[in-house]
Formats: C-alpha cells, sequence, structure tokens
C-alpha cells in the first residue's frame, strides 16, 4: 500500500512539473520569421559602403511626410492588407526611413580598437579578427537590417516574400533547418541564426566549421539593441546603423506622443484562430509594443514569466478584466479572419460583454507586420497601432 | 435431420475437404474421427455456419441452412467449439442465461420462462452447487459442464461438439462424454462431435465417420468401421481391436507404428 | 474432485441489486460534482455568488462567469466524457482487447488531420472545422475498416490497420506543422484536446448527436455482451459477428467523432473509464455501458474543473489533466482488485 502511495506520488509531482514547465517555458513560434515579414519599407542604402560620403544626403525626412524621392524605394505606405477595424483606420504614408550619411569621414577615429564582437542572450560571445564579409543570414529579419546597414548578405532563408533590395540574394531553406550544402556553397564567413534553433543549429554548424551567430530579434526592443551591436561589430557601417536608429527613435517618439495624456486603456491581444487562440503577454512582440504605447496587458500583475510569450488564459480572467481594446492576429487574409472572429464573437455571447466589443474597438492587425517581428518596418507597426489605440 | 450433400470447403485457397457427403438421424450420437489436419472440425463448422462452405448444401431439417434466418438456427443447433473464452466474472447461471437469447427478440430480457430453463440446463449439468460461482473458477471440467448448460439452454435439437474432451484429464473425460450420453438418452439430443480418443468414440457413439486429407473414408457403427486395417491406413498405426470382456464395447490397443519409415511409405500403403 | 474455495456466492437478485446501486450511486454523484465544478474556476466567488447568480436576476460578474462560462463547459464535458467513454467500451467489446481506444479506429488522427488544415492552410473556412473534423474522421476510420476487411472483421487486422492509418494521417499533421510553424501556436489548444473558450454554441451543436448516439450505444449492448464470449459461441447464439463488430465499430467512431470535432483531441477517457467499470462493476455491457457513460461524464468534468483551476490564470488543456487525475486511480484500482470478487 505504501509503495503504491509512493508511485501515485511520484506519477502526480512528474505531473506537476511537467504542468509547470509548460506552463513558463513557452516558446515563441509565434514570432518566428519562419515564413513571413516582407521587408514592406526598405530602408534606402547604398549597396557598397565605404567611407568617404561623396554625395551630401538629404536631410532626414520627418516622421509624416512625403515619401523619400529616393529610387530603389518601393514606398509601400501601408502593408497591402488593411487592417479591417471597426472603426475607421485613417491610412497614413509611411516613408522610406533615409539613410543620412554625415559629411564628416567615416572612418572612425577610435578610442578604442574596433573589435568584430557579438554577444548572444545567453552570454556567448562571438569575437572575430576581421570584419566577416560574406554573411548569410537565417533569419529575414536580420538580412534586411543588414541590407539596410549597407550589408548585403550572400545568403538568406526561404521567403515567399523578399523585399526586392534582396531578391536576388540566393535563399538556403528554412530557418530552423537550412540547407547545409547551400549553405556552405556560397562559403559564408557568418551564419546568422535564430536563437530559437541555438540547440540544434550549433551542433550543425560546428561540425561544418561555419561561424555562427545566434540572434534573439523576437521583440521590438531586441531589433534596436541588434542594431546597435551590429554598429558596433561592423563598425564601417556604424553610421548607416546610427542613422537607422536615430530615425526609429524620432519616429517612435512621435508615436509615443500621441499616448501621451490618454487614459491607459485596457488591451487584449488574441493570437491564432477563433478555435483555438491563446493571449498574447506583455513579452511578446506585440505585447511590448502595446506597453511602449501605454496599455495595459490583461496578463499584467499576473504571474508571467518573462520569456512567456503567449499563454492560453483563461476565459473568466479576460471577463473580470474587461478590455476596452482588443487586438486579433491571425494569419490567413484580413476581411476573412475578421468575418471568423466576427462569428465566434457572435455565438458566443461572453465577447458581447465585454467593452472592447460594445464600444467597438476590436481590430484585426495586418497580418505582416504584427504577425512576427519584420525588423525595421516594425516602427511602422508601432505607428499603426499607435492610431488604433488612440484614434 | 441434417444432411450435407457435396461438400467442399476451401480454406485460404486450399481445398481442406471435398466432396462430403454425410446424413445424421435423429437422435444418433455421432462421431467424426480421423488423423490431425484432415478437416473434422472444419465440416463440424460448416455444418454449424461458423464457416461458409464453398461448394454442396447442408439441410437441416429438409431446408438449407444458409437460407434460414441465424436466429432459426441457433434455437435448432448449438455448437460448442474448442476454445471458450467468457469474461473472468460471470458466474455460471449468467453465462447459461445466454442461451436463451436465441429466443429472445432484442429488445426482450429474461422472462420467467427462461429462467425456468436456465434453471433446467444447470440441473441436467449438476452444477446448482456451482451456479453462483464464476466461471473461470471451475475446474475444466465444470467449465465444460457450464458450456454445455449454455448450449443446452438454447434447446437445440442438435448438438455439436467440437473436441470436447480434449483439455481433461480422464476422469473430466468420462464426465463429460456421460452427460451426452445421457442428454441423448433421456432428451432425444442429436449429437455430432469430434473426438480424437477412438476408444471414446467407440463407446459413446452410435456411428462413426472417418475422414482422411478431406476426403470420407468410412462410416457405419464402429464395430464396422475400426478394423485394423483402417488403422494402418488412415493412421498409420498397427494395432490390435477387440471387445473388451466386461463392457461389450470395442476397444483398440495400439501396438506401434505400421511403416517403419514415415511419412513417405506410409502414404503410399494407403488403399 | 477439486478443492472449493470458502467464498460463498452472493445470491443472483442481490448481484443485480448490489450493481443497480452501484449505477444509482454513481449517478448521484455525477450530479453532485457537475454542480459543485462550477464554484471552481479562474476566478474565486464565495458560493453565495454562486447561487445567487445561477437563481437571482442580477447581472453581476458572477453571474456572467458561471452562466455563459462555467455551466457550458461543465454541460460539454459531461457529453464529451460520456461519448468517448462510450466509444471506448463499445471498441473493447468489438476488439476484445482491454486496450482498445477510440484513436485505434483512426477517428482521432483523421479528425485532427482535418482540423488543422484547415486552421493552418485554409483559416478562411475556420467555421467549418467541427464539420470536417467530424468528415475526417469519419473517412480515416472507413479507411481502416476498408483495410481491415477481409472475409470479415478481425480484432488484429483492425489494430494493425489503425496503426497503418494513424501512421499515415500524423505524419501529414506533422507535415502540416512543420510547413506552418509559425502558425502552430495558435491551434495547440485544440490539438491537446481544449474545452475553453467553448461555448453555449458548441453545447447546442453537440447535444442531439449526442442524444443519439447514446441511445445507439444503448441499443448496442446485447451485441456488446455476445462479443465477449468468442466469435464462434456469439454465432452459435445467432449474432452476426461480422455486422456487428462493423456496427459497434461505427458507433463507436461516430461518438468519438463528435467529440473530437467539437473540443479537440482529449485521449485516455476511452481507454480508461471502461476498466476502471468493469472492475467496479463487472463485465455485463447491461450496467458496464451506463457506468461508463456516468463515470466518463464525471471524469472529464472534474478534469476541467481542474485545468482551468490548478494553473490559473492560466488554462492547460484538458487532456493533461486526464493522464494525471485518470492513471494513478487506475493504478490503484488495478492493485486493489475491484469490489467485484463475490
Amino acid at each position: 500500500m505504501r509503495k503504491f502511495l509512493a508511485l501515485t506520488l511520484v506519477v502526480a509531482l512528474a505531473a506537476f512539473t511537467v504542468g509547470c514547465a509548460t506552463q513558463t517555458a513557452q516558446p515563441a513560434p509565434a514570432n518566428q520569421q519562419a515564413q513571413t515579414p516582407p521587408v514592406t519599407n526598405p530602408p534606402v542604402s547604398t549597396p557598397a559602403p565605404t567611407t568617404p560620403p561623396t554625395t551630401p544626403a538629404p536631410a532626414p525626412a520627418p516622421s509624416v511626410a512625403a515619401p523619400a524621392p529616393t529610387p530603389s524605394t518601393p514606398v509601400v505606405a501601408q502593408p497591402a492588407a488593411r487592417p479591417v477595424a471597426t472603426t475607421p483606420v485613417a491610412p497614413a504614408p509611411s516613408p522610406a526611413p533615409q539613410v543620412h550619411t554625415p559629411p564628416a569621414a567615416v572612418t572612425p577615429a577610435p578610442t578604442e580598437p574596433h573589435v568584430f564582437r557579438l554577444v548572444e542572450t545567453d552570454g556567448t560571445e562571438l569575437v572575430l579578427e576581421e570584419i566577416p564579409r560574406r554573411i548569410v543570414a537565417l533569419s529575414v529579419n536580420t538580412a534586411g537590417v543588414l541590407a539596410s546597414m549597407g550589408i548585403m548578405p550572400v545568403g538568406m532563408s526561404t521567403t515567399a516574400r523578399a523585399h526586392h533590395i534582396l531578391r536576388d540574394v540566393p535563399q538556403v531553406g528554412r530557418p530552423a533547418a537550412p540547407d547545409i550544402e547551400r549553405l556552405r556553397a556560397l562559403r559564408p564567413d557568418l551564419v546568422i541564426a535564430n536563437i530559437l534553433f541555438k540547440p540544434s543549429l550549433a551542433p550543425v554548424f560546428r561540425q561544418h566549421g561555419l561561424t555562427a551567430y545566434f540572434i534573439d530579434n523576437q521583440r521590438y526592443s531586441d531589433v534596436i539593441a541588434n542594431l546597435e551591436m551590429f554598429g558596433r561589430a561592423f563598425f564601417n557601417n556604424a553610421n548607416h546603423a546610427q542613422a537607422l536608429i536615430d530615425h526609429i527613435r524620432q519616429r517612435e517618439r512621435a508615436a509615443l506622443r500621441a499616448a501621451q495624456g490618454r487614459p491607459s486603456p485596457r488591451v487584449l491581444i488574441i493570437w491564432g484562430t477563433p478555435q483555438s487562440f491563446m493571449l498574447s503577454t506583455q513579452y511578446s512582440y506585440v505585447g511590448e509594443m502595446v506597453s511602449m504605447l501605454g496599455g495595459r496587458n490583461v496578463t499584467e500583475g499576473m504571474n508571467v514569466a518573462r520569456h512567456t510569450q503567449t499563454i492560453p488564459l483563461s476565459m473568466e480572467n479576460i471577463i473580470a478584466f474587461n478590455p476596452e481594446i482588443i487586438l486579433r492576429i491571425s494569419h490567413g487574409s484580413p476581411e476573412q479572419m475578421a468575418q471568423m472572429f466576427q462569428r465566434e464573437f457572435t455565438q458566443n455571447p461572453v465577447w458581447g460583454r465585454l467593452a472592447a466589443v460594445q464600444n467597438g474597438r476590436v481590430i484585426d492587425l495586418p497580418v505582416d507586420l504584427f504577425m512576427s517581428n519584420p525588423g525595421l518596418p516594425m516602427i511602422d507597426a508601432l505607428e499603426a497601432l499607435a492610431r488604433f489605440m488612440y484614434p | 435431420m441434417i444432411t450435407a450433400e457435396k461438400l467442399c470447403l476451401c480454406y485460404d485457397k486450399k481445398n481442406v475437404v471435398s466432396d462430403f457427403d454425410f446424413a445424421v438421424r435423429p437422435g444418433e450420437i455421432v462421431s467424426l474421427i480421423g488423423p490431425n489436419g484432415s478437416g473434422k472440425s472444419t465440416v463440424l463448422k460448416a455444418i454449424s455456419r461458423l464457416m461458409k462452405c464453398s461448394c454442396g448444401v447442408v439441410h437441416l431439417d429438409g431446408r438449407d441452412i444458409y437460407k434460414l434466418p441465424t436466429r432459426e438456427v441457433a434455437t435448432k443447433l448449438s455448437i460448442l467449439s474448442q476454445v471458450h473464452t467468457s469474461p473472468p466474472d460471470f458466474t455460471v447461471r449468467e453465462l447459461v442465461s445466454y442461451g436463451r437469447i436465441p429466443h429472445q427478440r432484442w429488445y426482450e430480457t429474461l422472462n420467467n420462462e427462461d429462467r425456468e430453463i436456465v434453471e433446467w440446463a444447470i440441473e441436467q449439468t449438476r452444477l446448482e452447487e456451482l451456479a453462483d460461482r464464476t466461471v473461470n473458477s471451475l475446474s475444466g471440467g465444470e467449465r465444460q459442464r457450464a458450456w454445455i448448460a449454455l448450449a443446452l439452454a438454447q434447446r437445440p435439437q442438435v448438438l455439436l461438439l467440437d473436441e470436447p474432451t480434449t483439455f481433461l484429464d480422464i476422469c473430466h473425460q468420462i464426465e463429460v462424454l456421460e452427460l451426452v450420453k445421457e442428454l441423448n438418452a433421456s432428451l432425444g439430443l442429436t449429437v455430432i462431435m469430434v473426438l480424437h480418443d477412438m476408444n471414446h468414440a467407440a463407446a459413446y457413439s452410435h456411428r462413426l465417420v472417418v475422414i482422411k486429407d478431406g476426403r470420407k473414408v468410412a462410416e457405419g457403427t464402429p464395430c464396422h468401421v475400426l478394423t485394423p486395417a483402417l488403422l494402418r491406413d488412415v493412421y498409420n498405426v498397427q494395432a490390435e481391436i477387440a471387445l473388451h470382456p466386461l463392457t461389450g464395447k470395442l476397444y483398440f490397443h495400439a501396438l506401434g507404428l505400421a511403416c517403419a519409415r514415415r511419412e513417405l511409405a506410409c502414404n503410399q500403403v494407403t488403399a | 474432485m477439486t478443492a472449493r474455495s470458502a467464498v460463498r456466492p452472493l445470491p443472483r437478485d442481490l448481484r443485480a441489486a448490489k450493481k443497480i446501486l452501484v449505477l444509482l450511486l454513481a449517478l448521484g454523484l455525477l450530479g453532485t460534482v457537475a454542480i459543485a465544478s462550477l464554484r471552481f474556476g479562474s476566478l474565486s466567488f464565495a458560493t453565495q455568488d454562486i447561487l445567487q447568480a445561477l437563481l437571482g436576476a442580477e447581472d453581476t460578474l458572477a453571474k456572467v462567469v458561471v452562466l455563459d462560462v462555467r455551466l457550458p463547459r461543465m454541460l460539454l464535458a459531461l457529453m464529451v466524457g460520456a461519448n468517448l467513454a462510450l466509444s471506448g467500451a463499445l471498441l473493447q467489446a468489438v476488439m476484445r482487447n482491454p486496450l482498445a481506444d477510440p484513436g485505434l479506429t483512426g477517428v482521432s488522427t483523421g479528425a485532427a488531420l482535418a482540423g488543422v488544415t484547415i486552421m493552418l492552410a485554409l483559416p478562411q473556412f475556420g467555421a467549418l472545422v467541427p464539420f470536417a473534423a467530424f468528415v475526417g474522421g469519419a473517412i480515416a476510420c472507413a479507411l481502416v475498416f476498408a483495410l481491415a476487411w477481409k472475409r470479415g472483421i478481425e480484432p488484429i487486422r483492425i489494430i494493425l490497420a489503425g496503426v497503418a492509418v494513424n501512421a499515415v494521417f500524423g505524419g501529414g499533421t506533422s507535415l502540416l506543422s512543420i510547413l506552418y510553424s509559425d502558425r502552430i501556436q495558435g491551434i495547440l489548444m485544440w490539438l491537446n484536446g481544449s474545452i475553453a473558450g467553448r461555448s453555449w454554441y458548441h453545447v447546442r451543436m453537440l447535444a442531439p448527436y449526442t442524444a443519439v448516439g447514446l441511445v445507439v450505444a444503448l441499443l448496442c449492448i446485447k451485441a456488446a455482451n455476445l462479443l465477449q464470449l468468442g466469435d464462434d459461441a456469439a454465432r452459435n447464439l445467432g449474432l452476426n459477428v461480422n455486422l456487428a463488430r462493423t456496427a459497434l465499430s461505427f458507433v463507436a467512431a461516430f461518438l468519438a467523432g463528435i467529440s473530437v470535432s467539437t473540443v479537440g483531441l482529449i485521449g485516455f477517457i476511452g481507454l480508461i473509464v471502461p476498466h476502471v467499470c468493469r472492475l467496479l462493476i463487472g463485465s455485463d455491457y447491461k450496467f458496464m455501458l451506463p457506468l461508463s457513460a456516468i463515470l466518463g461524464a464525471l471524469l472529464l468534468i472534474v478534469a476541467d474543473a481542474s485545468a482551468r483551476t490548478i494553473f490559473r490564470p492560466v488554462e492547460l488543456p484538458v487532456g493533461i489533466i486526464m493522464a494525471v487525475v485518470g492513471g494513478p486511480f487506475f493504478l490503484y484500482l488495478l492493485r486493489k482488485g475491484g469490489s467485484y470478487r463475490v
């Protein structure tokens, strides 16, 4: 009998441990750039970035202004799929960020020796003697960032919607499992992969003698932090990086200004399909932007671990929280998604009790900007979000 | 009462039984005997519709057995297979009560008449004291009797037994065979059984049918059928056959193999 | 001749009465637990608030939560639990194998593949998920039986065909998960079986099919009992064994299919509950089948209440809770041997 109770206890303990583990460690493939992000608002860059700027660049564009006159910009105002919101959303054209190379000589006058150093979030450092020239970016987000800095990657992960600047870049397969043969054929000096896949890819790269760096770029703040790190590492392009950062910060400030003085709304972020969905926490890509804009996520104040990006949350808590704004992110055409969600919202009377539904502040977010971090275009996402939240 | 004409049975495209003619009169006890793999059990299965025959026809009371509704056949004919399984917690009485199912409509349950018949079947097989015990807790012979009680509860006119004594010790074997003989005498139950032990077959049957390689080799009363020549041809066994001084029944005693070298030479000896 | 054990068996009527008592007790327990489960959830309410919510007319938070969130979930758990348990019990009769589970017929993987295909690749047809899941399950089940049929249905062939079909369909689901790995997060709840987010709409959808399924299942009692005696004995007693096997399997597949299409994949109930019932009340399907339905409902209600309470405010998929609740209890019963010895 005692052996039995012991066995039962062991099984129950094991189950609880599993339960805790699944609760805290939610991987976030939601923000994997597996297939999605198009580089819709490509920064303009001179493809061979080097030291002396010969052309005086135009003044940096103000936040909401006419599109840049540079030829290679496609000037995509908003991503093709407009949000079908229940509140009318004024489409705002957002310009391509300008690259402005400062007139001063770019060859840095270093106060410290320039070292190519990249640091991963788990502390692993990658230090190389020379700046790598042939870079493969297994992350469309990163490929876009590098290209904007003036560093054209020699290879990138397969994506259906590459921006046209990257369209000639050879594609080498999925971010989670690239085609090693094609990868090696490109003879890269550096491979940049997503840190989510480090456990499986690190040994593979080691085996094949490839230098690898694992980047964490799921969140808004990650993109900027990475840009800064790339700026320091690729020191010949430091100014490009700085320019990009300044531009983003400027637009960010403008967007945040919209939130100033407004009461902070309660926001619910739904991720998935109407049949099966989860909620994005304040630590997710969209969640972080909502928090930046002053929104209060339903998951705040609950014991959610820092790296948890989506959790299955109880409907009861949603009712008690009574969100004022509901943001819906679902893959698929937004009109159809909106329709389906509407149906679910009408079938289940519970939704109708929420302030957000009653006031019509339910918004379907465009997939390309909000499904996962698209890299530099995230600033467009922030601006769009600011408009949704504070019309 | 039961006739089989030109029966042939295939199993996995192999002809197991061919050209088999067979007739049983009411009230008879007929035993099918023959070497292993000769097709005895197959014939029994065909007669009881457990197996479909490839050609030929089986008549029960003059009607084609395959054209009769299953339930009707189940009320007239009952077969007891070699191996029985039952859930571990069925009592004897519960098991026997299943025998009444063919007589009920699908929505009916046991009525008083059914209960009486169940008790009667238990009585006939002398299981009154064991009626509330689980079937699996009984000994081999008792279990066999319980299944015979189940067959009895069906109130069949014909009882088919597929090697009913194979897994039992001698005491239980006699027990079962005596029961069969008694049921035949008191109820007029027609019995067709497949037996391995020829002495038993001789002692307890009115007629014997000998099958070898799917064909009927001999048929008749034990005295006529069991001859040393037949035993040598069919079983490859040298035997002595005599009438027992005490019982007056036929019995045989095996003296050894008929031919020294095995299969090939023996098969050539077949008449 | 043989040594008889000293246990005196109970007379027949007392045994039947005992079984009926067990059934009634189980029913009573079900009612109590069902009502009590309304108390548990992510938010805490005082019992008074709950009673007021049920009886009063005031539109409080408690009322919304209890009537629109917990009550439909409880009813859904009741129906799905009963369906899956019955499905398992019927399949165990067909297979004559205590390890039979509705998953063997391919229903779960077929439904999963259909549902996942829509949710990942064709999300614009999302409203069709329940229907598609049911059809997918039915197709998989039909495929299993078509492969298994060879002059009749034998349990071993059903199992082998089921393994093959499950492998293929499961592979399809895995493939989709990889191709759409960025979207998989959203459908995890469905894949693991979850009653979260279900509402009165789903209750209304499932109720008529459940009612039909339950009635038909009860009609199968006799056939199920006969199958337990073995093929030969069953044929001898007038049962068309092939027809019975096929019919029972389809009833089981139907019950599992409607459940999966509504709440996703919840395993384990069909496997464990009939066993537990057998240990409690014996193998006679006349008593075991109703008890399976009752216990299945009971188990899933408890599991769902736990799923929404244990790690609140996070909701666990109920299938995970099932394993923890059901497993040790089953082990305990096996060890004890069940009270059904007389």
